[in-house]
């Protein structure tokens, strides 16, 4: 299939308590890459095997949380074109100018019924993943530099109306249902995961009481193997883990959750499989959550259900 | 004050859980040690509430920041606090399980 309109997730912002503390973890324990810094102090990071300038922007702030989740899209016509479609959709649009964050060019930003900024944008300066482009090696000393992952993978972000996030993303923005879990009288979703790719999800919702919650960004690795190298080097380094290493019976990824310095939840993953749009979406019934969430243990981890930023 | 190895008594209000936390632990992995559940275990990194507790007496030092969306600087001067940022200096006296108002399931 072609990839057209949204492509993918293209950054996520992130406030932080202590942003020594957490430039510290997200480069040398997480291991990305650190790409820049801006006048106001934000730090921006890409993944060693992303192309991009930046996917993960963090800022010094007094509430830990996400500012916003952004979409790469594949040109600026389709840029005004979900532009003008969102607005017909009855949103307002915000155009924040280019270069207000380094190296990526103007987006188009809105606010979803949960309580989120989304945004879109075209251009961000391709700066490689330091291997060439002609005979590549596979990878690089980036590649094994703490937990190294390869790309910011997704979003799960909590608040309520999801059902409304569901009707926007894939009415408006090219997205289809991969995976949901039902609520307990069965009639609607409690959660639910959206693709625009090829993926098992490019971002996730969860109905949740309080607006605009950060659940987890995710990075991506290789192998099962790189996912438990990644709980050693969280060890290692006193990281507080949440959940893992075990596997998903929603998406199949094989995955640990585990926190930053200042409480925001990321995730190191690494499977699932590779649906299309006319796949249909697979569905979890409530009181089977604990497998979907812990597939061996069969366990509704208290902690992955109650503690956001 | 820079947190120091005394052991320091917490007592936690509404249960009859008394335990010795050292000045060089968070308040939360001094009781975590004890397999103690009274006080809730959230992120350890100031950024979620679950682990907020209001101190009745005693002293502290912050070794960890507070997220204000959980911790405000009038419930600071109330007692409020989280337990993973914060080293007894004194002797304490808390309220256990004061979570934050968004820290709700979505299991409900």
């Amino acid at each position: 299939m072609a990839l057209t309109g949204v492509l993918r997730p293209g950054h996520a912002q992130v406030r932080v308590l202590d942003l020594d503390a957490c430039v510290l973890f997200y480069r040398d324990v997480l291991g990305l890459v650190e790409t820049g810094r801006d006048k106001q102090g934000r730090v921006y990071f890409k993944c060693w095997d992303e192309r991009d300038h930046n996917s993960y922007v963090i800022r010094q702030a007094d509430k830990a949380g996400i500012d916003h989740f952004a979409f790469k899209v594949l040109d600026k016509a389709t840029l005004e074109k979900l532009d003008s479609d969102l607005r017909a959709y009855g949103l307002s649009t915000e155009r924040i100018p280019a270069g207000e964050m380094l190296e990526t060019g103007e987006r188009v930003r809105f606010e979803i019924a949960s309580g989120h900024l989304i945004e879109l944008y075209a251009e961000k300066t391709y700066v490689g993943n330091g291997l060439s482009e002609i005979s590549p090696s596979p990878w690089g000393a980036d590649a094994e530099r703490g937990i190294a992952p390869l790309r910011l993978d997704h979003g799960l972000l909590y608040g309520p109306n999801i059902e409304a996030n569901l009707k926007l993303f894939t009415e408006v923005l090219g997205f289809y249902l991969v995976e949901s879990v039902s609520t307990p009288d069965g009639n609607g979703n409690a959660a639910i995961w959206l693709s625009c790719s090829h993926k098992v999800h490019d971002i996730a919702f969860a109905e949740y009481p309080e607006p605009g919650k950060l659940h987890h960004c995710s990075f991506m690795l290789d192998t099962w193997e790189q996912v438990l190298r990644a709980g050693d080097i969280m060890s290692m380094n006193k990281v507080p883990v949440d959940v893992g290493p075990t596997r998903h019976g929603v998406t199949r990824g094989t995955t640990i959750y585990a926190w930053d310095p200042s409480g925001n939840r990321f995730e190191t993953f690494r499977g699932g499989y590779q649906p299309y749009p006319d796949y249909k979406p697979l569905t979890w019934p409530f009181e089977n959550l604990g497998q979907g969430l812990d597939y061996p243990q069969r366990k509704l981890h208290d902690t992955f259900l109650t503690v956001v930023t | 004050m820079t947190p120091n190895e005394k052991l320091y008594r917490i007592k936690v209000l509404g249960s009859d859980l008394e335990y010795l936390c050292s000045g060089r632990q968070t308040l939360l992995d001094g009781l975590k040690f004890r397999g103690e559940k009274a006080v809730t275990a959230g992120c350890r990194g100031g950024g979620c509430g679950i682990c907020r507790v209001q101190i009745v007496s005693g002293e502290y030092i912050k070794t960890g920041t507070m997220s204000r969306d959980h911790v405000t600087e009038q419930g600071e001067l109330l007692g409020d606090a989280l337990a993973c940022c914060i080293n007894p200096a004194s002797d304490i006296v808390l309220f256990p399980n004061k979570p934050a108002r968004y820290c709700r399931s979505i299991v409900q």
